[in-house]
């Protein structure tokens, strides 16, 4: 019964570890696109300047939230 | 329903082919479970190469645009911008289309878009 109960909860925490790691981990881009960018008061201005380089397109901003 | 409105944006993304259109996705941290930066999973909801995305932790760019308090958090919405506006002050312009929430929106923002490129096509 102890060793039954140990697998299952062996399981449990495998499962559980890939589910949380799906959901938050790793921050890799796709293949194709910029590196994400991290922002912060010094470089937000580059945000600014990357909309600015991309003026012969339309440009679409998207606020979004990760989860 | 943030996630949901990535997939919408890259769907809209789809159905323009090769329109001339950069979409900057601008993650911000703005529900309980938003523990920290967008997850690759979350990142590839918007897998096209027009696509440039950001992680803002200090939600910068909603507070450049007004937030100040936890009921004026900018999020959720998408705002378009035609060909050769340029955004010079601390606050991003004027939008030509802003709306939200992105799932909400999407038949809106993908007319508005259409228009958008009519408007930006070569003078």
């Amino acid at each position: 019964m102890t060793r039954k109960w140990l697998i299952l909860v062996c399981l449990a925490a495998v499962v559980i570890g890939f589910a949380l790691y799906h959901v938050y981990g790793g921050s890799s881009t796709p293949v194709g696109q910029p590196a994400l960018v991290r922002l912060n008061p010094q470089n937000f201005d580059g945000l600014r300047r990357d909309f600015n380089a991309a003026q012969d397109t339309v440009r679409v901003v998207a606020l979004l939230s990760p989860t | 329903m943030c996630l949901q409105g990535a997939s919408a944006v890259q769907r809209v993304l789809e159905q323009e082919g090769n329109g001339r259109v950069t979409v900057f996705a601008v993650w911000e941290p703005v529900l309980s479970t938003d523990w920290g930066a967008p997850s690759g999973a979350a990142l590839r909801r918007l897998g096209d190469q027009r696509v440039r995305q950001y992680w803002d932790p200090d939600r910068l760019l909603s507070k450049a645009m007004g937030e100040t308090d936890r009921a004026s958090v900018v999020w959720d919405r998408v705002l378009l911008y035609p060909a050769r506006q340029a955004w010079e002050q601390s606050a991003p312009p004027r939008a030509f289309f802003e709306d939200g929430p992105v799932i909400r929106v999407v038949a809106k923002f993908t007319g508005a878009l259409k228009q958008a490129e009519q408007f930006s096509a070569p003078e």
